[in-house]
């Protein structure tokens, strides 16, 4: 009963940082504080797990480190999975027990359509946004400055809003549903989820080399690997 | 310049950053006009339309600061501000994607990899450092060069020489994922690849095409992820 009571408040306290952390992804500041590498071991620093919380979030920023956004397109969000990974391997592995690349695959494996839903919700977010440009326009009218700057801020409001709203439904679900789905896993998918931990950095290296432009770049790279992974035979 | 750091806050669909934009020239608008009547063209000018990279968006508030003041002054036409900023966007917007999101982003990534092969906790403050060098210096140095050039902002911003920064950069990456592709292969702990020498290698190499092929045909990361699965969790049924 003492686990769970501390389980809620944690949830809480993660979902308030958690709408900050999500701010710098888009909205302001974008100093990368919401990149997995540095989300994750400050997920983990509060859960009492540091080191699990810096093993997430290197996978996770390799398997992202390709997906860019180029314009108007935003790709998947990997702050909100950098945030539920490492909170959701933790528990688990505080409460029940569990090997720990398994848990993290297990639980990236189930939050990536959450990317995917919080891409949707930031794009609804900047269409609600059309309402704050359309009001200020009417407060110049009106001659009210502060009335401006008021709508100028509002869509971090919002944003700030809707990602604690997210983050908060998810971590309390994930929280009651993970450990039960977790032990209805056979040994076989265990060891699968553990394999497919392996590949994670294969993926993310191969879409980077998809995403950079860069002229022979496959050649240089098997190049570089080939060499480097000869000296470490050698020696 | 503070508030060129929220430049974002509210971007919507119709006119992007320019709520952002506005907020930002408000205080500087405030003090030339005052509460008088005549704030309000400025302000509805800065309203308008205006997208373009969020860090490069510093030398543009500069610049803008700087020639409204000349507009105050009568030494300039207020149209001719909107003009400057729709001339520079694009082109600032383009540099800053690549530079910022294509080139520096995943450096800084693949860096603070490699680091934690050393030091795992020092990883993620070495990302935040290498990126945020080059940053907040653009955001800074950016803005003041836009304050004290006015227009001459597209002549001094020259001196970040980002398209030659960004070859030896983006050439550094490339030769760094293979080297940490080999590192990772190579490194032997019970599970993983490499516990199969050489085998292992092949193994990753072979995986490493087929990704490369299949990402080029637009297959997305998400279902490979969820391909690679099923596969790995079939053969462990077996092996």
């Amino acid at each position: 009963m003492r686990e769970r009571s501390l389980i809620v408040a944690e949830i809480v306290l993660i979902s308030l940082i958690g709408g900050f952390i999500s701010i710098d992804r888009t909205a302001a500041f974008q100093i990368m504080i919401s990149r997995p590498v540095v989300t994750s071991p400050l997920i983990g620093m509060m859960l009492g797990d540091v080191m699990t919380g810096i093993q997430a979030g290197l996978i996770i920023e390799l398997l992202w480190i390709g997906a860019l956004p180029v314009g108007a397109s935003v790709p998947p969000d990997e702050t909100i999975v950098s945030i539920l990974v490492p909170s959701l391997a933790i528990w688990q592995s505080r409460i029940i027990g569990g090997e720990s690349f398994q848990t993290l695959a297990f639980a990236l494996v189930l939050t990536i359509p959450l990317a995917m839903l919080a891409r949707r919700l930031d794009s609804r977010i900047r269409e609600k946004n059309i309402a704050s440009a359309h009001a200020a326009d009417r407060f110049v009218q009106e001659g009210s400055m502060e009335g401006v700057g008021r709508e100028c801020l509002s869509g971090l409001k919002r944003f700030y809003f809707a990602y604690s709203l997210l983050i908060f439904i998810s971590l309390i679900t994930g929280a009651a549903l993970f450990p039960f789905l977790y032990s209805l896993l056979p040994p076989f998918f265990l060891k699968g989820l553990e394999r497919l931990f392996y590949l994670l950095p294969v993926i993310g290296l191969a879409s980077l080399m998809v995403s950079t432009r860069v002229k022979n770049s496959l050649k240089f790279f098997f190049l570089s690997f080939t060499l480097v992974f000869s000296l470490f035979e050698v020696f | 310049m503070l508030r060129s750091f929220l430049i974002q806050g509210t971007w919507n669909f119709e006119r992007m950053q320019n709520l952002g934009f506005c907020y930002a020239l408000l205080p500087a608008l405030t003090h030339l006009y005052g509460k008088d009547e005549k704030i309000r063209g400025p302000v509805k000018r800065h309203l308008e339309f205006f997208n373009t990279h969020p860090y490069m968006a510093a030398p543009v508030i500069g610049a803008a600061v700087k020639m409204e003041e000349d507009v105050a002054r009568g030494k300039m036409n207020g149209e001719d501000v909107n003009t400057f900023k729709v001339g520079v966007m694009g082109s600032y917007g383009a540099i800053g994607d690549s530079f910022f999101w294509s080139t520096l982003k995943p450096f800084a990534s693949l860096i603070a990899v490699f680091s934690s092969l050393m030091d795992q906790v020092l990883s993620p403050f070495i990302f935040l450092i290498l990126y945020n060098i080059s940053h907040f210096r653009l955001r800074i140095e950016g803005f003041y060069l836009g304050y004290n050039e006015g227009i001459g902002v597209i002549d001094g911003m020259k001196r970040f020489n980002f398209p030659n920064m960004m070859k030896k950069i983006k050439a550094l990456t490339v030769i760094s994922s293979g080297v940490l592709l080999a590192v990772y292969v190579s490194i032997k702990p019970e599970t993983g690849f490499g516990q199969y020498g050489l085998i292992g290698a092949l193994v990753a190499v072979v995986l490493f095409g087929l990704y490369y092929r299949a990402l080029k045909w637009g297959v997305t990361p998400q279902i490979l992820i969820y391909a690679s699965l099923a596969v790995t969790a079939g053969l462990s049924a077996f092996v």
